[in-house]
């Protein structure tokens, strides 16, 4: 199916008589690469299932707000991103727990999860994710299954493509050592 | 930059990292994406319901809030007086308790005695039934007493009477004649002592003899 252009879920959502079927066509763009990109930040289908709810809402609620200044995805892509980190954030400190705790409960979610059909060596590159730190690991999500460029990163995270590129060599070197090294046994 | 450009850096720093398929492991439950759209669109009307409708539609007392902070310290307060332990404060001297019982029943049998003495009391002698009665009785006992000391009397003149008639029969005959014999001579040994005393003694003798 022909996807749609920004452009014209703009339009027709800046008319109330048409706003309902832009939001559906929004929903139907985008769903699936926010619901993923919030998926390998939170891991569980159920929490990845309420942020997708909670990023749409958000959506609905500012889109008329939306200037041209960027691109839509990028925008949405943002609004995702910071409800993902918003989300973990309130899980370490409802845990009370550092950040490394928390990793260590999303790697336990991640073997125990009902919805992970990757093989051992998929496994334990996500598990390698998950030894990074959260910025390195939304990084290289975003670069490496997501294929976006470092602009486009940069535009969502508000961070210097300099910076990001730092960022991302640093996790690939941190996952490639651990891929290396680390024995698979699940 | 492009995107290969760019990716091609990354592969040369972590060749076994390129090497890996970039599949996605994670997936979702059947249909997932298929019944998301109503979903979410069923989110989105929820928070407008509840951003267009503030009240619930109940309502409270009137000052129900004012006073409510009240009620639960005073709740609190009650918790608070469970906790504190149930004694209360004052002692009482050792087996007071059991001495107790026994003081209250020897102090309340003393009380009651009194009433026992107060009962009725019945003057019988000032009665005029138990006055005749009396007499009747003492009557009736006197005559009673009479009766049986005449019935013993008769009855053991009565036996007198058999017993020498019984005797007489016991007695040989020549027994009774011996002994009426035997009293004739008494009487001759009588009328001898009398002519020996007649004989020996003067009339001034035996008048101050005797």
């Amino acid at each position: 199916m022909k996807q749609v252009e920004d452009e014209e879920i703009l339009a027709k959502f800046a008319d109330e008589k048409t706003r309902n079927e832009a939001f559906n066509l929004l929903i139907s763009k985008y769903q699936e690469k926010i619901y993923w990109h919030v998926r390998r930040l939170v891991i569980d289908h159920d929490d990845a299932d309420d942020m997708v709810q909670e990023v749409f809402i958000k959506v609905w609620k500012n889109l008329e707000k939306f200037r041209n200044d960027s691109k839509l995805y990028t925008w949405i892509y943002r609004i995702a991103t910071n409800e993902s980190i918003t989300f973990l954030n309130k899980k370490k400190l409802h845990n009370n727990t550092p950040l490394d705790d928390v990793s260590e409960e999303l790697a336990e979610s991640l073997v125990a999860s009902s919805y992970f059909n990757g093989d051992k060596i998929q496994m334990k590159l996500q598990q390698a994710l998950l030894t990074l730190p959260e910025k390195q690991r939304l990084i290289f999500n975003m670069k490496y299954f997501d294929d976006l460029k470092y602009d486009e990163i940069s535009e969502i995270l508000g961070t210097s493509v300099g910076a990001l590129k730092a960022s991302f060599h640093i996790a690939v070197k941190k996952i490639e050592v651990f891929m290396l090294n680390e024995d698979i046994s699940f | 930059m492009t995107p290969d450009v760019e990716n091609n850096e990354w592969k040369a720093e972590a060749p076994y990292l390129a090497s890996l398929p970039r599949t996605n492991p994670f997936c979702v439950p059947e249909h997932y994406f298929g019944t998301l759209p109503d979903v979410v669109k069923g989110a989105v009307y929820i928070d407008q319901l509840k951003q267009n409708i503030t009240t619930t539609g109940f309502t409270v007392p009137e000052n129900y809030f004012q006073d409510l902070e009240e009620r639960i310290s005073m709740e609190t307060n009650s918790d608070l007086l469970d906790l504190i332990p149930q004694g209360h404060g004052y002692g009482v001297p050792d087996h007071y308790f059991e001495k107790l019982q026994a003081n209250i029943l020897a102090k309340t049998t003393a009380e009651a005695s009194p009433l026992k003495r107060e009962s009725k009391i019945v003057r019988l002698w000032h009665s005029g039934l138990l006055k005749y009665a009396s007499a009747a009785c003492f009557i009736l006992v006197t005559a009673f007493g009479l009766y049986l000391n005449q019935q013993n009397y008769i009855r053991e003149t009565r036996l007198d009477e058999i017993a020498s008639e019984q005797l007489l029969y016991d007695i040989d005959v020549q027994d009774i004649i011996d002994h009426v014999q035997g009293n004739n001579i008494e009487e001759e040994k009588a009328d001898e002592l009398e002519t020996y005393i007649l004989n020996n003694y003067t009339q001034n003798d035996l008048s101050s003899n005797l």
